[in-house]
């Protein structure tokens, strides 16, 4: 069978539209849905019939007509009733069976998980079409309100479709890590969140996840004092934006969820797979309520119910992947670095040494700016909790190794990988024919000029802040994995990074020097002024802006580079040491389940083929 | 249509248990169990309360993992291959649930999917098990408002769905009403004369007593013992025969019985002579009576059941 043909088997035949197909619409789903759409239909008309005479309001209905903004009225309270419904229709994924008391027989079943949640996006389509079916009566009257662009109508008719699988397939991915309660919440939030800032009218506008700025296009159009910060010019624009993001966003999910997670599993103290950590038996049932689901039965439905290949090839197809993706976006904003650089070499040239230096300067600057949010982005996906940390899993063939080890090799191939190429990039395009005008991305300082971008060391710049900013990475992931030794949970784990690291080592060391800045105006502060300088050298960002000529000439910043290196050189022994002991107490404590945890993680090659 | 298999007790074992362990915390639910089962056998399992029965079952069906040992399920391990060794078998849990309020012939359909039986054959799947569990003609019930006994029977429909080698049947017979539990055994019977292998765990012993060619006891997550029931009677060494007869030379028999060496126990109860004896042929002591001139108006030989063996193998621990 052909791989579309199975995958439109998968599409119309799973449980969950067996299931929706027995229980389509009942009498209380059909009654919420009407009530809730009437509801925000009028909760989004309200504001329009407090004040009837409003200018933009009758600008807009001059401009689109009644029945065209009434439409998209309709088509708002759409949005929000399905942004609302669908997260908490999913919320019975994996709740529904474990109340139900049959999400053993689901386990049991062997079906793969990739199965049993697509049907539940599919099935969404149902809601879908009961919504359209009840705005039939209300579309009549925009229709006798004047009318509406069909086409645009059609259009957002689309984007809401793709934003409902989007929505559905985002929850369903959140629901593998987290309670789907808490993912329903997480998702609902986060759509508010993209949707307020997408209709801001402002150019250029990327939040393009949800439909908003599709829905708000027209109506920012038919406002003239919005005429120079509409953020696309025709809605057939942000249409495709808006559908090019919402479907990359589900395809990542659903390539999410047909990965699954990657689960250790801790040594389980019930049988019935309602306790997940030791002692819980003793707690009420309320006090054992977990962000995370680790119950062993969903964990076997979540691992080993996946296809072999998967198995197989864990670590390749997981690390690889992840890296992989770092890769292109890396080279997506190195290659739009170059494309900037040798623009600017063509226009430029070298009348204005000045200008060079200056663009030299944000070359660098945003080639370490890249580099350092690689390096974040590489601590969040090159680290995982202390229940997973000691898993084995197969990386290739018969190779396995832990995933501490894969972590390990991931954030360090790419932290050098990304200094090389930010290295590389500007060694590549100074030293082949790209500039062949005399432009420069390291020009020497002209002696004649005392311009601020003469004092700026560039090469101090690139080398030494690209060191700076590898020493942080290596100290921050450090602690992110000390940290990763403590939770269940590698997003709480960076939370607690992000405070450590953030408020800790980058911020509370410049306290002391604004503090003596602030006093500084009443009057002279002696040598306080030197010792917190120095004290405020431990913070990574400070040293930075020293690099990068940033700080204030009156404070001797420059006496104390030393400090930024020696504090990073004890916090990296203290890390290390706290580390390896976190490591040696986790190995104690997961001793007894961990042959048991390999093995059932992951399966020998022979054993899958 | 179900595979019908010869049932064949000489075959590579369907189910084989390999000295699993597994605790919890302190506790050890399941102590170094072994055991193994031949195609078309019955095993029944038995044990107190807390023995750790349904964590053995849950081993076995890979609902939990062992923390030493392994089980084999047609050659496949639940450790190593548990996508593989789940779709060899079925378990039937002791609870029921469902999934919405849903008719049997939708339950069925929805589970069907489940183990991915294709649309197009799920309709006759449905209706070979409807047969076989007695459902047919009530697929438009809806199970919520089943009765016990027409629960179980959609449970079990449900378990075979896939045509399963080894059936692992959780209290089957629990709370179900005399004349259910033998339409359940009945069904039980006929599975086994398909060829399929099943495991159950009950606290019914006659019920098991009549349908397992294997008794497993446990206590205390221990086997205590297992076999088919003679070998458990010689085991528990309660291979002594109970003899019911009405002599009309009562003081004569009674003397006769104590000058016999395989006689253990004589008494007089309710007017019949009651004695214990070390197990004989069959009517042999009624033939040596004969001999002697002896009228018996009255024999009969009891054999130890299960119960018996059960009362005396297990001493009421739990894990």
């Amino acid at each position: 069978m052909s791989i579309i043909s199975r995958f439109s088997t998968v599409l119309h035949d799973n449980p969950a539209s067996v299931n929706q197909g027995a229980t389509r619409f009942s009498g209380p789903m059909v009654a919420t849905a009407g009530i809730l759409l009437n509801l925000f239909i009028l909760s989004l008309i309200f504001p329009f019939l407090l004040e009837p005479d409003d200018r933009d309001f009758r600008a807009m209905t001059e401009s689109l007509g009644f029945g065209g903004l009434f439409s998209l009225i309709l088509l708002g309270a759409t949005l929000v009733i399905a942004t609302v419904m669908i997260p908490f229709r999913l919320a019975t994924v994996f709740l529904g069976p474990r109340i139900g008391r049959y999400f053993d027989q689901i386990v049991l079943s062997g079906i793969s998980p990739f199965r049993l949640l697509i049907g539940n996006v599919t099935a969404q389509i149902n809601l879908i079409g009961l919504l359209l079916f009840l705005l039939l009566p209300h579309v009549v009257l925009a229709i006798s309100f004047g009318g509406f662009q069909v086409t645009i109508f059609l259009g957002c008719l689309i984007l809401i479709v793709s934003y409902c699988m989007m929505l559905s397939l985002c929850t369903l991915w959140f629901s593998l890590y987290v309670n789907e309660i808490v993912a329903g919440l997480a998702v609902v939030g986060a759509v508010i969140i993209c949707g307020i800032f997408g209709g801001i009218p402002a150019a250029p506008q990327p939040m393009l996840m949800t439909p908003v700025p599709a829905f708000l296009q027209p109506v920012y159009a038919s406002i003239p004092m919005l005429a120079n910060d509409r953020p696309f010019d025709s809605f057939w624009s942000v249409f495709a934006g808006c559908l090019a993001c919402m479907t990359v966003i589900s395809c990542v999910a659903a390539l999410c969820i047909h990965l699954g997670p990657l689960y250790g599993i801790v040594k389980s103290n019930s049988t019935f797979g309602e306790v997940v950590k030791p002692g819980d038996a003793s707690k009420r049932k309320r006090f054992r309520f977990r962000l995370h689901i680790q119950r062993p039965s969903e964990i076997a439905f979540l691992y080993q119910n996946r296809s072999s290949f998967l198995t197989r090839y864990e670590g390749f197809i997981r690390w690889g992947l992840g890296f992989s993706v770092l890769l292109v976006a890396i080279a997506i904003v190195e290659v739009l670095r170059t494309y900037f650089a040798i623009d600017t070499s063509l226009n430029m040239g070298t009348r204005d040494p000045n200008s060079n230096r200056r663009f030299a300067y944000g070359f660098h600057t945003i080639g370490l700016v890249r580099h350092g949010i690689t390096l974040v982005l590489g601590i969040l996906l090159f680290s995982h909790a202390r229940n997973t940390t000691l898993q084995s899993v197969t990386v290739f063939g018969k190779k396995r190794a832990t995933v501490s080890t894969l972590d390990w090799t991931g954030f360090i191939c790419l932290m050098l990988l990304s200094s090389a190429i930010n290295i590389g990039v500007f060694l590549g395009l100074e030293h082949s024919n790209a500039f062949t005008n005399g432009f420069s991305l390291m020009p020497p300082a002209t002696q004649s000029t005392s311009s601020y971008w003469n004092t700026i060391d560039l090469p101090r710049l690139l080398y030494e802040g690209t060191l700076a900013l590898n020493l942080c990475g290596l100290s921050a992931y450090l602690m992110q994995r000390w940290f990763c030794q403590k939770m269940w949970m590698k997003l709480v784990a960076f939370f607690w990074t992000y405070v450590a690291y953030g408020v800790m080592i980058c911020g509370l060391p410049i306290l002391p020097l604004l503090i003596v800045d602030e006093l500084s105006y009443r009057g002279p502060t002696g040598p306080m002024e030197t010792i917190s300088a120095a004290i405020a050298m431990i913070s990574p960002p400070l040293q930075l802006a020293v690099i990068g000529g940033e700080t204030s000439s009156r404070i001797p910043f420059h006496w104390f580079w030393w400090i930024f290196y020696l504090s990073q050189a004890l916090l990296l022994l203290v890390l290390i040491r706290s580390y390896r002991k976190g490591n040696r107490l986790l190995e104690d404590g997961l001793l007894d389940a961990s042959t048991v945890e390999t093995q059932i993680a992951s399966p020998s090659v022979e054993t899958t083929t | 249509m179900l595979r019908t298999k010869e049932s064949s007790h000489l075959g590579p074992p369907v189910v084989e248990i390999q000295k699993v362990t597994k605790t919890y915390d302190s506790l050890t639910a399941v102590d170094h169990v072994s055991l193994s089962l031949q195609p078309g056998q019955t095993l029944g399992l038995i044990g107190p309360n807390g023995a750790g029965k349904t964590t053995l079952l849950r081993l076995i069906c890979s609902l939990a993992k062992p923390d030493s040992g392994d089980v084999l399920i047609q050659g496949r391990s639940v450790v190593h291959k548990p996508k593989e060794a789940r779709s060899q078998l079925g378990f039937m849990p002791a609870e029921f649930g469902s999934p919405g309020s849903l008719t049997i012939e939708e339950y069925l359909n929805y589970f069907g999917c489940l183990h991915g039986i294709s649309a197009n054959q799920r309709p006759a799947r449905i209706a070979d098990v409807c047969e076989l569990t007695d459902l047919k003609g009530r697929e438009h019930l809806t199970v919520k408002g089943l009765s016990t006994g027409n629960r179980q029977r959609v449970l079990l429909a449900k378990t075979l769905l896939h045509d399963p080698e080894l059936l692992i049947l959780d209290e089957p017979a629990s709370g179900l009403d005399p004349r259910a539990r033998t339409e359940l055994r009945a069904i039980i019977r006929t599975l086994s004369s398909l060829g399929k292998t099943t495991i159950i765990s009950s606290h019914i012993l006659p019920d098991i007593e009549d349908i397992s060619d294997q008794i497993a006891i446990m206590e205390a997550g221990r086997l205590v013992m297992d076999g088919n029931l003679q070998d458990l009677r010689q085991q528990t060494a309660l291979e002594h025969q109970v003899i019911r007869m009405k002599v009309e030379q009562q003081e004569t028999a009674i003397e006769f019985l104590k000058d016999r060496a395989d006689c253990r126990s004589v008494e007089c109860r309710d007017g019949f002579l009651v004695c214990t004896v070390e197990q004989l042929e069959s009517n042999e002591l009624l033939t040596a009576m004969l001999q002697q001139n002896m009228r018996v108006t009255f024999y009969s030989e009891e054999q130890s059941g299960l119960e018996e063996i059960f009362l005396k193998t297990t001493e009421g621990k739990v894990t």
